[in-house]
């Protein structure tokens, strides 16, 4: 049997597609969620700065 | 990575009405544009204003303008940095107009249009670079950042409010009952 093994190129990186290589589910078994529930673990964040902000204080 | 850039200058184009589509909370947008000599492509930047004095910031490459899937393209042309500090500029823009402005940035989910594969809505690509750039870009005197990994937003509720909690709140309930779905897709 022949030996199938994944194609990759030069480098060794495979050819998958990102999504495929990631685990991303089909477009059409995509999970979904109401956006309540998505926006209820909301936190505060405590942002240190080791540098002044780019463009507003 | 540490953001070093001062990204491309931001035009005002014009400001769109809403249509009958859009949410109700949706009072008008803000259009603007810029260009990337990296990547060769012209951007869109939206601001929508909604009630309570807040702005939902999108960006698309203007190529994908016609699409319904134009905030979940990848370009892969690079010049993320470039890109994201020269669309977070309207921020400072809009604010001389409207000085107790909210802001948020959602995270779209990205497809993998090769595969046919797409993104979870969680801690998605976009919400990480958000998350990270973000902070380096827009400071907490003026803003209370907020984040919110699970729906991959992020949002920033202006200091200078009463009650920065109230208003984060009453944001968050009018977007999620004008925009239930909004992390669906449709094949």
């Amino acid at each position: 049997m022949k030996n199938l093994t994944r194609v990759s190129n030069k480098s060794g990186r495979s050819l998958d597609s990102k999504g495929e290589r990631l685990g991303w589910a089909s477009i059409k078994n995509a999970r979904s969620e109401n956006l309540d529930l998505l926006l209820s673990e909301g936190k505060f964040l405590k942002v240190n700065s080791k540098r002044e902000p780019l463009l507003v204080p | 990575m540490l953001i070093k850039t001062k990204g491309y200058p931001l035009d005002f184009i014009q400001t769109h009405p809403v249509t009958l589509n859009d949410a109700d909370s949706h009072l008008r947008s803000y259009v603007f544009k810029f260009n990337s000599p990296r990547t060769k492509l012209h951007y869109i930047v939206r601001a929508e204003l909604h009630e309570n004095d807040f702005f939902a910031i999108k960006f698309y490459a203007k190529k994908d303008r016609g699409s319904d899937r134009k905030y979940n393209n990848v370009i892969d042309k690079g010049d993320v940095a470039n890109i994201l500090v020269t669309s977070a500029k309207v921020i400072p823009y809009l604010l001389v107009e409207f000085p107790l402005a909210s802001f948020g940035f959602f995270g779209s989910r990205t497809l993998d249009l090769k595969s046919d594969k797409i993104e979870d809505y969680t801690n998605n690509q976009r919400y990480r670079l958000y998350e990270y750039h973000i902070p380096q870009l827009i400071g907490t005197k003026t803003f209370a950042h907020f984040s919110y990994q699970k729906g991959s937003a992020y949002g920033l509720v202006n200091q200078n409010c009463n009650n920065i909690m109230q208003i984060e709140k009453k944001i968050r309930e009018m977007l999620t009952y004008d925009y239930p779905d909004l992390v669906e897709i449709n094949p």
